[in-house]
């Protein structure tokens, strides 16, 4: 039966037959048929191209760069498709192989370096996102439990935080007054535990704030230079 | 025939010595040890009393548990109080949590039923 449909299957119906996966939504199938179809017709770059944006659209970078190597004309747009995808696939140092132009601004973007970037891009006038300062995060949780994590705009973290800490330093205090010791090291414990998680994820949740607007900023670029 | 069966009769190949390599023992430190199964415990004597209550998948203490084999005894217990802080009601204005919390007019903050789509988060 098989072998009857792969006689009957000519290399147009697998191609109609690719599509109509990939319009069902079907695309890792709909990838096999069109590698099915470059067995037939190896030089068909645009099935490649086509097989690079079903691999791109699912996230699979590593993959479209497989593919993109076996293009047989190594043109403009494969160069740009190159770029593009070590550039999403977070391999900056590979773009500067196919990349020329003003869109390495992008890499320096990538790499923190905002005003090197913008110049590059041509966007002097934008000014680069305003970062906050994880050290200064974790400084102010020293000074007062979850003032870290509300700088780092988690209000809700920071109020839950301070009322941890100051129901365990509490309970501590209370304990070691009443003269029960064991209670008052257990609360005590916990509060140190949750006072140096505080400062600690204070650190970090302003790093993730700082991903964010970066990320952000560099997406509304992207926008405009793609 | 004696000649034909030496021809058709391959000699038999040695059996290769199967090298079978040894795990390498993990390094057995006290501390860590002590709150991983701190941790065990309390994940088999009062977990399961509290039900599927935590907003993260995976839960705090498997996350802590985690935390804790791979980043060790310091840096995996700040990584899980960091966690703990995280893990509350009051979270719903940036996450949609499995127990949301919001405000109900005449019954102040009250925790809200569990949403249909259930969006858990690492």
């Amino acid at each position: 039966m098989i072998l009857l449909l792969a006689v009957v299957m000519q290399p147009k119906d697998i191609l109609r037959f690719a599509h109509t996966l990939e319009k069902e939504g079907d695309t890792y199938r709909a990838i096999t048929e069109y590698k099915r179809f470059l067995y037939y017709n190896s030089d068909a770059d645009s099935i490649r191209y086509r097989i690079v944006y079903l691999y791109t659209r699912e996230g699979l970078y590593g993959n479209a760069i497989d593919v993109m190597r076996t293009v047989i004309s190594k043109d403009s747009l494969y160069k740009e498709t190159m770029g593009f995808l070590f550039y999403r696939a977070g391999m900056y140092d590979s773009v500067y192989a196919y990349w020329k132009d003003k869109k390495l601004g992008l890499i320096d973007l990538q790499e923190g370096k905002f005003k090197e970037g913008l110049k590059k891009l041509g966007m002097k006038n934008l000014s680069p996102p305003s970062m906050k300062s994880p050290v200064a995060g974790a400084l102010l949780s020293v000074i007062v439990p979850g003032l870290g994590r509300i700088y780092a705009g988690r209000v809700g973290d920071g109020i839950y935080t301070l009322l941890t800490i100051a129901s365990t330093s509490y309970f501590a205090y209370s304990f070691y007054r009443e003269n029960k010791k064991p209670g008052a090291y257990i609360f005590a414990g916990l509060s140190i535990f949750f006072y140096a998680g505080d400062i600690f994820g204070s650190y970090i949740a302003v790093n993730m704030y700082n991903n964010m607007v970066k990320e952000k900023f560099i997406q509304g670029i992207e926008g405009e230079v793609f | 025939m004696i000649f034909l069966l030496a021809v058709m009769v391959k000699p038999v190949e040695p059996v290769p010595s199967i090298h079978i390599e040894k795990k390498e023992m993990k390094e057995f430190i006290p501390l860590k040890e002590i709150e991983k199964l701190s941790i065990r415990l309390y994940q088999i004597l009062l977990s399961g009393q509290q039900g599927d209550v935590c907003n993260f998948e995976p839960s705090c203490s498997h996350f802590a548990f985690m935390a804790i084999d791979t980043y060790g005894a310091f840096w995996g217990i700040l990584m899980a109080a960091d966690r703990l802080e995280r893990c509350h009601p009051f979270s719903f204005s940036y996450v949609p949590t499995y127990y949301r919390a919001g405000f109900v007019p005449g019954r102040g903050i009250k925790i809200l039923e569990k949403p249909e789509d259930v969006w858990r988060f690492r």
